[in-house]
């Protein structure tokens, strides 16, 4: 079973101003979706929910048109747009049927290059994201995720700021202009095209965004912030009353997705909690019944990537679960991973990756991880080509290497009873 | 869209549906069993699901299914619905056999013990907490469905009705379902991917083929009775704010009220440019969020409406404003180019759902479920084919206040488990 990376491989044209403008034609379905890219994460803010706002109400109000009016086009049309605030990137897709690309193409011009950011609909927004904040407050892995960022970057570094009640009531339709001003800029700009399209969608799009009138500074991609990361080891523990489940996180700073590390760390990571019958999943879930699900993952931040275990478990069992996962690390650490299982192993990862990129759509989603990686398909032929050598013995040195505890950020919510009562005292209660 | 296949029934009942999409190297392979939580007995509901779990216990010649998979880069999943149980793999050409092997062989011999099934009761309960006991709003289904189903088993959620009943089931039971349900003549088979029928019907006989026929009983369910009344009902929890749900009983999947059901839903709620949108989140605040939809069923189902109030809004009042949206469109037609709209996002998001070997394979297996896949390359005319009238016409029929369920979701006021503050406890 092997993959074809050239699928992977788009052919990059360049728009008049020198956008990157990666295409994936495939004349088999009536479909074209179009991506815009842009460095404009969270990363870049300089007040909470900027960037995620500013993302958000792309085309909600066009120099040309009312956001209803806006939507109203884009609807009739059968077009659908989402919309992508992320740390690193933010991204705006737009997605319809061939044969009405024509009329929605000036639609995506005036999203991408003439939001005006009214007040009336920043306050919508706000109204929204603000409910999403009450809710997830009330979510156990809402709340351990929170507090996961915010422990191991600390408050002050760009990927562990959160959202507080005053941040609601502190962002300011200016706020955004600026944002969308300084970030929104051809230099920042990426975009990805694919489906059903002809040459004269491709010069359309040159003459709507290829154009010298939206220059700007390129953002900063190379350097990461300049905070220190706090001490490592933290151990976070949030009561939440009466919950009938623990959301157990655990994770690290993992080494850059370049280096040569990765790859070997990479299969430490799906053998314990990559797929569904990883160590974890066998453990947790399917010999002692603690949860629905479990798994180890990484989140390719770009300035410093995380590992992390997630899962929600029986509220009574979160000691048990956070004990099991530790022994299952040392056995990583300790004994060889026995020849048939990463013979399963390469088999399930490979088989993961192929229907993960199997579509033109899912081939061309994968551009935006390439360009915050600064790498191409090469990123995951490395990876292959280090799972299909590795050596049972370079997974334990591996394991050792990397999961090293006294580095791990350890966080619970809503874990039965506090962290020193004791493990299987704390009784659930029938909940609300 | 037009989606072909060819179609055979084995000698034991075994329908076999294959479509040949020669644009991807996996094929995907879909086994839909006809029975769901509506065949479940009331005091044990959740079964239909905890049996699904089982279905990976192992079984006679194959103890470990999800990893005879992993060795060959397949993947596999399932679900479950008050309809239908849905097994579904996907897995490059050249293993398909394996497939056929691994799924025929907990068609016919499924290794149960008590102990698996005490593990699967256990992860089958943190998966209701997970989705419904411990979310914020997450048990408005539980209480929804019995508020609008008095006798009709849509009553419960396929998760159950708690999880008391999910503990009670005994492996006598699961023996019991298995028997009567797990049987080549009560299932469809769909393969879709670069395949020929002909080698697909093939290896259905030879996998397939020899699986005894089974002996269900004749599918006799309650049948709910015309609601002749407003009901309403309140309940308090500890979630932020209020939520209001409403249900109104249409008619089945494939009654063509559901079409024209599906499209009324888009004209409230689909985009930022439907009413309910526009007028009640943007214009007059009343509330966060507000949807309304079609619950798809294949026996008599739902039209929903589902909201989430802003704050200081009174229940009446946010009730009110659905109510006048519903009114306007029983009693003035919906103006042409608007009705265009939401046909122009259907034919857009039938062609999503329809693009994979996997979604393909599923719709068809479906279809067939139903009675006829053919169906499925007929839903756009079907949507097309409605008229403005036809929707004022259904909605005066069946969106009355006598033919209504109404859920007012009260917050409690209590900032209880809620935890906003970032506290860092050593």
């Amino acid at each position: 079973m092997r993959f074809d990376y050239d699928k992977l491989r788009p052919r990059v044209r360049r728009l008049a101003n020198g956008i990157p403008l990666y295409v994936f034609p495939d004349s088999r379905i009536d479909l074209v979706r179009l991506e815009f890219i842009f460095e404009a994460g969270s990363f870049y803010q300089s007040k909470i929910m900027q960037a995620g706002a500013s993302c958000y109400l792309l085309g909600a109000g066009t120099e040309r048109y009312a956001s209803r009016e806006f939507s109203e086009k884009l609807d009739y049309y059968g077009a659908y747009i989402e919309r992508y605030p992320d740390r690193d990137q933010s991204s705006i897709v737009f997605s319809c049927m061939s044969r009405y690309f024509d009329q929605v193409l000036p639609l995506c011009e005036e999203a991408v290059r003439h939001s005006i950011y009214p007040e009336e609909e920043l306050e919508t927004y706000l109204r929204k994201e603000h409910r999403r904040f009450l809710v997830n407050a009330r979510k156990v892995s809402e709340v351990s995720r929170r507090a996961f960022y915010s422990t191991m970057f600390g408050l002050e570094h760009p990927y562990g700021a959160v959202v507080q009640e005053p941040d609601f009531k502190a962002l300011e339709p200016g706020d955004l202009r600026r944002f969308y001003k300084q970030q929104y800029v051809a230099e920042n700009c990426s975009i990805v095209l694919a489906g059903n399209f002809t040459e004269a969608h491709c010069k359309a799009l040159d003459d709507a965004f290829g154009g010298k009138d939206w220059s700007g500074a390129r953002a900063d991609t190379e350097h990461g912030p300049q905070v220190p990361l706090p001490p490592a080891g933290k151990r976070v523990d949030i009561p939440m009353e009466g919950s009938l489940q623990a959301s157990v996180r655990i994770g690290m700073p993992v080494c850059s997705l370049k280096s040569e590390d990765f790859p070997y760390f990479k299969v430490v990571d799906y053998v314990l909690g990559g797929y569904f019958g990883s160590r974890l999943m066998r453990n947790i879930r399917e010999e002692k019944g603690y949860t629905y699900g479990i798994s180890s993952y990484v989140i390719p931040l770009r300035f410093q990537p995380v590992w992390m275990i997630s899962s929600e478990v029986r509220a009574d069992s979160a000691e048990q679960v956070i004990a099991e996962i530790g022994k299952e690390i040392d056995k990583l650490k300790r004994k060889e991973v026995p020849e048939d299982e990463l013979d399963l192993v390469r088999h399930a990862y490979m088989g993961d990756f192929m229907r993960e990129l199997d579509g033109t759509f899912e081939i061309a989603e994968r551009m935006k991880f390439f360009i915050s990686i600064g790498q191409g398909p090469e990123f995951y032929e490395r990876n292959e080509a280090v799972l299909f050598s590795i050596t049972p013995g370079q997974i334990k040195e591996a394991a050792r290497k990397f999961l090293d505890k006294d580095r791990f950020c350890t966080v619970t919510a809503g874990a039965g009873g506090s962290f020193q009562c004791a493990a299987g005292q704390a009784g659930t209660q029938p909940g609300a | 869209m037009q989606i072909d296949y060819e179609e055979a029934v084995l000698d034991n009942g075994l329908r076999v549906l294959v479509h040949k999409d020669d644009t991807t190297s996996m094929v995907a392979f879909n086994l839909i069993y006809d029975v769901g939580s509506k065949d479940e007995d009331p005091e044990k509901t959740g079964f239909a699901h905890l049996f699904e779990h089982l279905m990976f216990s192992g079984s006679k010649h194959v103890k470990d299914f999800d990893m005879e998979l992993d060795r060959v880069g397949g993947s596999n999943n399932a679900f479950t619905n008050n309809d239908f149980t849905n097994y579904y793999i996907l897995i490059p050409k050249d293993s398909l056999e394996v497939a056929f092997r691994i799924e025929s062989d907990r068609m016919r011999n499924l290794a149960i013990t008590q102990k698996k099934l005490d593990i699967q009761k256990g992860v089958v309960i943190e998966e209701f907490k997970e989705r419904c006991l411990n979310q914020p709003y997450g048990d408005s289904d539980l209480l929804v469905r019995p508020l609008s189903y008095k006798r009709h088993p849509y009553a419960w959620s396929t998760i159950g009705k708690n999880v008391e009943q999910i503990e009670s089931v005994s492996l006598q039971d699961v023996k019991d379902f298995y028997a009567t349900y797990y049987k080549p003549d009560n299932a469809v088979l769909t393969v879709a991917g670069p395949v020929e029928a002909g080698e697909i019907f093939e290896m259905s006989r030879k996998w397939f083929g020899s699986i005894p026929k089974g002996n269900r009983p004749e599918r006799n369910l309650p049948v709910e009775p015309v609601q002749t009344e407003a009901r309403k009902e309140s309940v308090v929890r500890n979630v932020p704010a209020n939520a209001l749900y409403k249900t109104y009983h249409v008619s089945g999947r494939l009654s063509d009220d559901f079409y024209v059901f599906d499209l009324v839903s888009d004209i409230l709620s689909n985009g930022e440019s439907s009413r309910f949108y526009t007028r009640l989140v943007k214009e007059r605040k009343l509330f966060n969020s507000v949807n309304a939809y079609v619950s798809g069923d294949i026996e008599p189902g739902l039209f929903l409406v589902s909201g989430f109030l802003e704050e200081g809004v009174g229940f009446e009042a946010a009730e009110a404003a659905v109510d006048e949206e519903i009114a306007r469109l029983a009693e003035e037609e919906i103006p042409e180019a608007e009705l265009q709209k939401v046909k122009n996002k259907v034919e857009a998001a039938l062609l999503y759902s329809n693009m994979k070997a996997m979604d393909k394979a599923m719709n068809l297996g479906y279809f067939a479920l139903m009675g006829d896949a053919s169906v499925l390359n007929k839903e756009d005319a079907e949507y097309r084919s409605i008229q403005a009238g036809d929707m004022k016409e259904a909605v005066a029929r069946c969106l009355r206040q006598e033919n209504s369920n109404t859920l007012y979701y009260r917050a409690s006021g209590n900032a209880g488990q809620a935890c906003l503050m970032e506290e860092e406890e050593e």
